[in-house]
């Protein structure tokens, strides 16, 4: 039987006998900007891996004020904690960009993962590559101003949708920044001033690139740089980390 | 840091403590017990990681460095964890550095025996996942507090954190290093303890913080300190399943 590549990278690095042994499991699903897949405190139903969509992982501070804290695409997997033992989500996954995902019920996946160790290896280690991104955030969040900080949030986008073109209101950046609306304004207008991007109504363009990339913060850089070349393998053979008992 | 031949007992890292006693038997080979400094680092960011340590005694920090050479606090490790995650996870360097705040004892292995050692689905690799799981959580909620919450509110936060670990209301610590775990001048943190010690709440002399109104403190407190306490707490009652 000839499976196609699975458009979700951590799925694509499995043998491809694991992949067509999971696959059975996996349920493509659209993800829908807007949708709530966890809500803090809530039980996780099913694991996704994005393939064309975007989730956003928010944490709620003083119970109301939303901040996101991870960015997850087509490189990661929704779901971490069930990965952790815990099956309780502690921030909010909000769709931000609309795709394509594969999706599997939290019990069926919870079976195929203690059965799989090249499942194990892919997803801590994305875990690990989560967390660096978590930590780089509350620094970046720290000291950079929100320009820099809106250049780093679209090229972080721009990468995982592939596409120059993408829809997101000031309102839904505020959410992602963490700063008001206005500030959300004054940032776009200025990237969009140095022709950097184009902004109308919630539509972004990314027109130059490389302009962009100039005007992120260093952080962006870093994210990638976790991303892109995901942390070697330790030089014993196999990962005894993660191989069954 | 300094090395000593390994004690066996009392076992005062919480994630060793928990292990069976035959499990903990098996990975006592391979421990060997350190002793840290106040101020030493523990890893530098994006270096290789040859050991992974379970505090005792000392707490250490994880902190972030942006590319303009600014820090902030992201997590504190203390007896409760370990430090060295990124290689249980299957990472080889970390992205963090980690540096010690209160000096004392922790218990090292080699990175190499952690991975020989850590069996999927044993006790020590449940143990550890779900220390994993709460640091997220700790890491995640510093990305807000960094942002959102006030110098003072972060201040009496920190203050009461690090009595924790210090298991005392009086412990040593220089406005210098609060002010890089907190990621602001150090002025910041000069004008933020003596609205403290004003109010009453703390005593500071060259150094030497004493809590005196802890109920007060953790009024001026952001969230974040009772969410964290709450973290760490469930890790000592919930055995993870």
């Amino acid at each position: 039987m000839l499976v196609p590549r699975a458009p979700n990278s951590l799925l694509a690095a499995l043998p491809g006998r694991e992949y067509r042994r999971l696959l059975a499991g996996l349920e493509p699903v659209t993800l829908t900007f807007g949708d709530v897949l966890y809500e803090p405190g809530e039980t996780i139903r099913h694991v996704y891996f994005p393939g064309t969509s975007l989730v956003s992982l928010l944490t709620l501070a003083d119970g109301h004020l939303a901040l996101e804290v991870g960015l997850i695409g087509r490189d990661g997997v929704v779901g971490i904690p069930l990965m952790l033992g815990h099956d309780v989500s502690a921030v909010r996954a909000l769709v931000q960009g609309t795709g394509t995902a594969m999706r599997m019920a939290a019990a069926q996946f919870l079976k195929a993962f203690r059965r799989s160790p090249p499942l194990q290896r892919e997803l801590y280690r994305y875990t690990h590559t989560l967390m660096a991104q978590i930590s780089q955030t509350a620094a970046c969040n720290r000291f950079h101003v929100v320009e820099t900080r809106l250049a780093r949030w679209l090229l972080m986008t721009h990468d995982r949708v592939k596409s120059d073109r993408f829809r997101l209101t000031h309102e839904f950046l505020g959410h992602m920044l963490g700063v008001r609306r206005v500030g959300v304004t004054k940032a776009a207008q200025a990237l969009q001033e140095r022709k950097l991007i184009s902004y109308s109504r919630g539509d972004i363009t990314v027109l130059d690139r490389a302009g962009l990339e100039a005007a992120a913060c260093a952080c962006y850089e870093v994210v990638k740089d976790m991303h892109d070349g995901a942390p070697a393998g330790p030089a014993t053979t196999g990962m005894p980390v993660i191989a069954a008992a | 840091m300094t090395r000593t031949p390994t004690p066996a007992l009392p076992i005062r890292n919480r994630i060793l403590a928990a292990l069976l006693a035959t499990e903990y038997e098996r990975l006592l080979p391979r421990l060997e017990h350190v002793t840290w400094k106040r101020g030493e680092t523990v890893y530098r960011a994006d270096q290789k990681i040859d050991a992974v340590y379970f505090p005792e005694d000392a707490v250490v920090a994880m902190v972030d460095t942006t590319h303009d050479r600014r820090t902030v606090e992201v997590g504190i490790i203390g007896r409760e964890g370990i430090v060295g995650i990124n290689i249980f996870l299957g990472g080889v360097v970390t992205p963090d550095r980690a540096i010690v705040q209160l000096p004392g004892g922790a218990m090292r292995m080699k990175s190499r025996d952690l991975r020989r050692e850590v069996r999927f689905g044993s006790p020590v690799q449940r143990l550890l996942l779900n220390y994993t799981r709460s640091f997220v959580a700790v890491i995640s909620q510093s990305v807000a507090c960094s942002q959102h919450h006030g110098i003072e509110q972060r201040l009496a936060r920190w203050l009461l954190t690090m009595s924790d670990y210090a298991g005392s209301r009086e412990f040593l610590m220089f406005q210098q290093s609060i002010a890089a775990m907190l990621g602001v001048r150090r002025v910041g943190v000069s004008e933020a303890a003596g609205r403290f010690q004003a109010d009453g709440l703390i005593n500071y002399r060259r150094g030497r913080i004493s809590l005196l109104d802890r109920p007060g403190l953790a009024k001026r407190a952001c969230e974040c300190y009772r969410f964290i306490r709450q973290q760490y707490d469930g890790l000592r009652s919930g055995r993870p399943r």
